[in-house]
């Protein structure tokens, strides 16, 4: 009684001193500020962050993960500072002779610091309860303003006390304390970060907690752990430091007591730390074996699926099924031994083979069997397979690696949603093929792409029971029989999925489909905003489905289509062997809980926000116009294939952009991908090969902005990636699985739209329908469809894709001599084009050839014309006006020419899968030419092939030249060393300009402007002192007066000055950067390069001005050069903010 | 109320022997702890306060002691230390409240009419609501001291309480203090002014280095300088050789010369008149003839 009475007297001293302190109160008023901000932000109706707000309890989350951040560091502050006050104050002995005992103390300053902690908690929560009950359209989840204080404060608080009271008892010094607590919460943020699942976040700051209205936290057992381990610290760190403390102790029961709580709670966090990382390392250890068991059964025969008929009971967090299958032998060969692969934790109780009990192996995931009697090539065996348990959610995603499976999932950059794949709850199911809950023939995946899952069109059916008013949900059409629901697909599918929760069916018949809607309770946000179109619906719906048939030249392959909601949690990995994410499955999309995690699914103020928009333009539309028009946006935003997810990243060296090449949600799949299946032992990629052609998304150019760091595009990344190895060894190595699917990509859609050329794309696309129309719900052979294509073109596609596949040559080609020419034709004006294509490599190739017109749009084009076997040109399919297809084989070179109608303004060529860098390169059109009688030339002949750009009689060193090389090196400071601030990444030969912090010694970047043969690179750095320089050196072989000149882009410099004075739109690259003309109304630019010209006479500084200099050669004078080393420099001294180094030229006077 | 010091002794880290065998016993009423800088007061203050431990020896609080009862003797315990001038943000009130509290007060209306009881006696009722901080020197330390005193403790131990006041702050404190003795309570005075004791503690002990050099009235030790302190003229001239000589305690310069009082023996051939000690000369006779070593005087 006692004891509480002082520590009360002690805590409520303590408040009055923090509460009084001007520290806390303009921290309190900076954070509430912040707070009240983003809370506006987040919740308003106008521009509001649904993704955030979509889950009620979000909004607390978010308010006391950032008060969270900002609060440990002055919690941290405060207890160090409560230590030093003590010693400081001479007034504080007085306090110490009173009779307490130092427990009584201690507890009595914590409770005190964490009081005035928990008030803040308080006014953070109730900032955002009244800004929650004021904006708007979200309800107020009460509960969550509980337990997220209570599971992100209270224990990284008292974490963070303990531990400062801890150090400061030790070190006796706050300066030191500071110094070290500041760094170890640094090192945790930044290195700590998702290490061991989380395991050094004590803020919770990275800890994935949103929480589902379905399934809760996800995976609270962890979570609590994770919690536990710092409460449990924290509060041995605050025994010890009372054991440690600077005054005699008067309570040997207190001691005691301290002394018990030190270690029992100490040990209890290292076992609770050594269980959490145990099971992380455990499963990180058990996928690899499993991944190891894939590869080693990989080459046992597999048996492919035909029927199956699964019953199955849901009860609790176990299910068990009875699984009556049919296989066939669809090889070559008899079968006696096969494998196949059930969920670890699904107990095989029996199988039955033929109707009689057989023996199995079981390990790990695989069922190993060895078959009662061989199996013939096309015959078919009946199994039963008897399982009941839980799922083992480590069997999904094997192929996903380390970094891409740390990827956060969440609605913004703060607030992260833990990543479920499987889920086998009381109350909620959500089961895919991926975990393999009903036995899937051969294995999953290895530690290459080769080892992979097998692709089989079965013809399902199911009988679910569950529990009293839950809904199972599976494919098919679905019949209630007594207790139990029967689900019964009419085609076959490549896998089957249940999921069971308390759904609501709701169905929309349109364009001949069913579409199905399954919520859950209350979750219903949409009904009451787009209210006036239910009329409009299906017709709406069906116009929508069809107009994406026509897209995609593709036919839906279902009668219906489910749109399950689906916890926050269940994410689903963009695989490298097939263009499908597991949140579409045959006949089903699962849309993430109350559309959070969809694009323009917060109805409400997509709606006010569309009125006002039509309001300022003017239009005026109906109710109902604007409802469908923000559900057209949605829907085209999210289930129309193609590219998007641009995602703004920022690190030391400034903003970035990657590029997440697929829509997670797009319907794609249900046309093509679980419908067909193009398969090849030879090539495994082949299927994903034509999916990217097909829907036609994957890496595109974006204006420059569509790259990382790297200043490379993901083609171009895989371009440099594909000189070292052949796609074959690519696809074996252990590459980072983002950049092995920008490989993927490229050459996917490089050997489909290669065919597409060879074919010309008039025949070539109805050719490739036909091909997945007569099979259906099989397996397209590779060899039928390269026989197929050789009957129709005379082609012979598998040697394409030998090459395709094995080669370690890429093309690499020279183009040049730009021209246009008026003519005059039939009294019109007309406009001829031409220009060189050389390809001196020893690879065949493909190029794509994009002319833009000025301000007119689409060019008439005649195309179409040239013959086989030689180079010809196509029209391709989406862009026919503008966009040609140009096929050059190895070693051999053209003179192009194009009659237009339209004067051309710019002409663009994509080099696709070369050697070629940048991929496009944007070609300046020089000035019309008019010549009297000119015959225009339309389609190709044949020119002497050349090896590189410059002219003959001239000597070029560029940058990526012997002759050239850089002279000096940058002081780095070591800190910058340290945190790796501007290293060079040895897999990034190029990088992107910087006008934001420019690097400090000489970086090679890449621009269509610069001069080189294939690599069209230059060197530059921040400008300096003129200590560091770059030399190009030469020899020459015949003496004599030479003109020397150098290459420049002065518009790169007004580019990036204008970028650099905009606040930083770093890693760009701007295109067509020396195209000339369309560049008008450029800031005026300081800047003036340093040159030294080293001749036979001595050597001549010479100071170019960009401003006065020209896109392309500069003359530096002329010179006289004897037979030796001729040499140019130049420094780094300059006016403006970088120097850019690219190419020299001596060219002989005549 | 008694403290029974037995055999204490105080070694710092680095050998410095703060006590010395201390041996000595504290009843009821004011005690005086004399001695210049350094001899060890505070020491003995800190082990008896219990904010040191002794390195041995052992103090008895009432029979109880004081290093295995420390619960109970701090509810004995007033305490003022040497320097009490830096407080936490606190209003005057607040901190003699939360002494209060901490004394033992439970109950509010009580704690309330005891802390403007005890503001009203250090007279700082005025300034109950100032920062405690700002308070000037001589309010600080009469804050200390209503600190020390909330809660009725039966051992209040004051350390150099009047060091750093002005003369009218002084008497002032003295006052307070010998206000106190009406009481059943030992009170400590830790002083190296001899002023503060000689008006008002009836016991009084001698530290010198760390040994308890004198313990006993402070009558008894002016006895013994009874017959050592002298009056006598002198010359410009002979001052000077007075001075090398022996241990000036006055000097006022006169007609022909100065009125000095000197500390000694004898005068030698001076003539001089014997007057009758107070405890300021016995100190010094003690001090500098009895342990017979030069000392600087204050």
């Amino acid at each position: 009684m006692k004891t509480i009475r002082i520590i009360g007297t002690i805590a409520w001293f303590e408040m009055l001193v923090l509460f009084r302190s001007w520290f806390f109160r303009i921290f309190t008023g900076l954070i509430l500020l912040v707070l009240l901000v983003m809370n506006i932000n987040v919740l308003n109706d106008n521009g509001g962050n649904w993704a955030i707000k979509a889950i009620a309890s979000n909004i607390p989350y978010f308010n006391i993960l950032i008060l969270s951040l900002t609060q440990a560091f002055i919690a941290m502050f405060l207890a160090l500072d409560f230590l030093k006050r003590d010693k400081k104050l001479d007034t504080s002995e007085v306090i110490f002779t009173r009779s307490m005992s130092n427990w009584d103390y201690i507890w009595g300053k914590t409770i005190g610091i964490l009081t005035v902690f928990l008030v803040l908690n308080l006014l953070v929560l109730l900032l955002a309860v009244i800004i929650n009950l004021i904006m708007g359209d979200v309800t107020v989840d009460w509960m969550a303003y509980f337990y997220y204080p209570l599971i992100i404060s209270i224990p990284s608080l008292i974490f963070i006390l303990g531990l400062s009271f801890m150090v400061m008892s030790l070190l006796k010094n706050q300066a030191i304390a500071l110094v070290i607590l500041l760094g170890y919460t640094g090192m945790v943020m930044f290195f700590g970060k998702d290490k061991f699942d989380f395991i050094f976040d004590y803020q919770g700051f990275r800890l994935p907690m949103v929480h589902s209205d379905m399934i809760g936290f996800g995976f609270e057992a962890r979570l609590l752990l994770q919690r536990g381990i710092y409460l449990m610290l924290g509060l041995s760190f605050i025994s010890g430091s009372i054991l440690l403390m600077k005054r005699l102790p008067q309570s040997k029961f207190h001691s005691s007591l301290s002394w018990i709580l030190t270690l029992t709670l100490g040990v209890g966090a290292i076992v609770g730390i050594v269980t959490y990382a145990g099971t992380t390392a455990h499963d990180t250890s058990y996928r690899s074996e499993m991944i190891k068991l894939n590869d080693q059964n990989f080459k046992i025969p597999v048996l492919s699926s035909e029927t199956a008929d699964l019953t199955i009971k849901h009860n609790n967090r176990t299910i068990s099924v009875d699984a009556k299958m049919s296989f066939v032998n669809k090889t070559h060969e008899s079968i006696s031994k096969t494998v196949f692969t059930l969920n670890p934790g699904l107990k095989l109780e029996e199988l039955m083979i033929n109707g009689a009990k057989a023996s199995f192996d079981r390990k790990d995931h695989l069922v190993l069997v060895t078959l009662p009697e061989a199996l013939g090539s096309g015959q078919s065996v009946q199994t039963e397979f008897i399982y009941k348990g839980n799922i083992d959610e480590r069997v999904c995603n094997l192929d996903i690696k380390a970094e891409q499976a740390v990827e956060k999932w969440g609605p913004d950059f703060l607030i992260a949603i833990r990543k479920r794949f499987a889920i086998l709850e009381p109350e909620y199911v959500l089961l895919t093929p991926e975990s393999a809950w009903y036995p899937l023939p051969g294995v999953l995946h290895g530690s290459t792409i080769s080892v992979l899952p097998t692709w089989n069109f079965t013809q399902f059916k199911a009988t679910v029971e569950t529990k009293n008013g839950l809904q199972p949900i599976m494919q098919g059409k679905m019949d209630q029989s007594g207790s139990s629901w029967v689900f019964s697909p009419e085609k076959p599918l490549s896998g089957m999925t249940l999921v069971i929760g308390a759904y609501k069916p709701a169905t929309l018949k349109a364009g001949g489909v069913d579409f199905e809607l399954n919520i859950v309770k209350n979750h219903d946000y949409f009904t009451k905003v787009l209210d006036s179109i239910s009329d409009t619906l299906p017709k709406f719906i069906g116009d929508m489905k069809q107009d994406l048939e026509r897209r995609l030249g593709l036919k839906y392959a279902y009668p219906r289509l489910r749109l399950i909601e689906v916890p926050a949690q269940f994410y689903a990995y963009s695989r490298l062997w097939i263009k499908n994410r597991d949140f579409l499955q045959p006949e089903m999309v699962f849309l993430p809980e109350m559309g959070g995690m969809l694009s323009r699914s917060g109805f409400a103020q997509e709606l006010r926000q569309s009125k006002r928009s039509a309001k300022e333009r003017e239009e005026s539309l109906s109710e109902k116009e604007v409802q469908l028009r923000v559900l057209r946006n949605f829907i085209s935003e999210n289930f129309q294939p193609g590219a998007s997810d641009n995602r703004m990243s920022f690190n030391m060296n400034g903003p970035s952009m990657s590029t997440d090449t697929d829509k997670k949600f797009s319907l794609f799949p249900n046309f093509f991908t679980f419908v067909n299946h193009l398969g090849s032992d030879q090539y495994p990629v082949l299927n994903i090969a034509l999916e990217s052609y097909l829907s036609n998304t994957g890496d595109t150019q974006m204006g420059g902005f569509g790259m990382g760091t790297s200043g490379l595009s993901a083609a171009e990344q895989a371009n440099v990636e594909l000189q070292k190895k052949s796609f074959k060894k690519l696809l074996s190595t252990d590459m980072d699985n983002l950049a092995l699917r920008q490989v993927i990509d490229a050459k996917g859609k490089y050997f489909f739209t290669y065919l597409e050329a060879v074919a010309g794309s008039v025949e070539f696309m109805p050719f490739i329908l036909e091909e997945i129309a007569k099979s259906q719900y099989k397996t397209i052979d590779f060899e039928d469809f390269t026989a197929d294509f050789k009957s129709k073109f005379n082609f012979d596609a598998d040697s394409l894709a030998n090459r395709w596949f094995n080669t370690d040559q890429l093309p690499g080609y020279l183009i040049g001599h730009v021209r246009v020419i008026e003519v005059q034709q039939d009294d019109r004006t007309r406009y001829q084009l031409l220009y060189d294509v050389s390809n001196p490599s020893k690879e065949s190739g493909l190029v794509q050839i994009t002319l833009r017109a000025g301000g007119r749009g689409g060019m008439g084009m005649r195309g179409g014309s040239g013959g086989r076997g030689g180079a010809s040109f196509a029209l391709a399919g989406r862009n026919a006006a503008t966009d040609k297809f140009l096929v050059v084989p190895a070693g051999s070179a053209f003179q192009i020419g194009y009659v237009l109608d339209d004067q051309p303004r710019a002409m663009s060529v994509n080099t696709m899968i070369s050697t070629n860098l940048p991929n496009n390169i944007s070609y300046p059109f020089p000035k019309l030419e008019q010549i009297k009688g000119y015959e225009p030339m339309e389609g190709m002949k044949n020119v002497p092939l050349i090896l590189t750009m410059s002219e003959p009689g001239e000597i070029v060193v560029d940058n990526e030249d012997t002759g050239f090389s850089m002279v000096g090196a940058a002081t780095v400071s070591r800190m910058v060393k340290w945190l790796k601030i501007n290293a060079k990444n040895p897999n990034v030969p190029y990088e992107s300009m910087r006008s934001w912090r420019p690097p400090t010694f000489w970086t090679p970047i890449i621009q269509s402007g610069f001069y080189g043969d294939f690599v069209r690179s230059a060197v530059y750095m921040k400008s300096g002192e003129g200590d560091i320089s770059v030399q190009w050196k030469t020899i020459i072989q015949k003496p004599g007066f030479y003109d020397v000149y150098t290459f420049m882009s002065p518009n790169l410099a007004r580019m990036s000055m204008r970028m650099g004075g905009g606040g930083g739109g770093g890693g760009a690259r701007p295109t067509g950067g020396s195209t000339g003309g369309g560049m008008g109304n450029m800031p005026e630019i300081a800047d003036e390069y340093h040159f030294t010209v080293f001749h036979s006479e001595g050597k001549e500084d010479i100071t170019i001005a960009l401003k006065s200099a020209e896109t392309g050669w500069n003359k530096l004078g002329s010179f006289y050069f004897g037979a030796d080393t001729a040499k140019v420099s130049m420094n780094d001294k300059n006016t403006g903010k970088t120097v850019v180094a690219d190419a020299v030229k001596w060219v002989k006077q005549q | 109320m008694e403290i029974r010091i037995e055999n204490l002794n105080k070694i710092y880290k680095g050998g410095n022997k703060a006590l010395s065998d201390i041996n000595l016993v504290i009843e009821d009423g004011m005690f005086g702890l004399l001695g210049p800088n350094g001899a060890g007061k505070s020491t003995l203050m800190r082990i008896l306060v219990t904010l040191m431990k002794p390195s041995s020896g052992r103090v008895l609080v009432n029979g109880m002691d004081l290093q295995k009862n420390r619960k109970e003797v701090r509810t004995l315990l007033g305490y003022l230390p040497q320097d009490f001038r830096f407080f936490a943000k606190y209003r005057t009130w607040e901190f003699l409240d939360y002494s209060a509290r901490l004394a033992g007060l439970k109950q509010r209306s009580v704690r309330n009419s005891e802390v403007e009881r005890m503001l009203e006696q250090v007279g700082l009722f005025e300034a109950r609501d100032r920062s405690a901080s700002k308070l000037s020197g001589g309010m600080k330390r009469r804050l200390g001291i209503a600190q020390a005193l909330i809660g009725d403790p039966k051992i209040v131990i004051v350390d150099e309480p009047t060091t750093g006041l002005d003369p009218d702050e002084r008497i002032r404190f003295r006052n307070l203090l010998s206000k106190m003795t009406e009481k059943e309570m030992i009170i400590i005075l830790s002083t190296h002014i001899v002023g503060d004791i000689s008006s008002t503690c009836r016991s009084m002990a001698l530290l010198e280095k760390g040994k308890l050099v004198f313990n006993g009235a402070p009558d008894d030790l002016v006895a013994q300088a009874r017959g050592h302190v002298f009056q006598m003229n002198v010359s410009n001239r002979e001052f000077e050789d007075v001075k090398e000589k022996y241990n000036v305690i006055s000097t006022i310069p006169s007609i022909n010369g100065w009125d000095v009082q000197v500390v000694a023996e004898h005068t030698g051939n001076y003539p001089s008149v014997p007057i009758e000690p107070n405890l300021e000369h016995a100190y010094v006779y003690f001090m500098e003839l009895v342990l017979n070593q030069p000392q600087e005087l204050y």
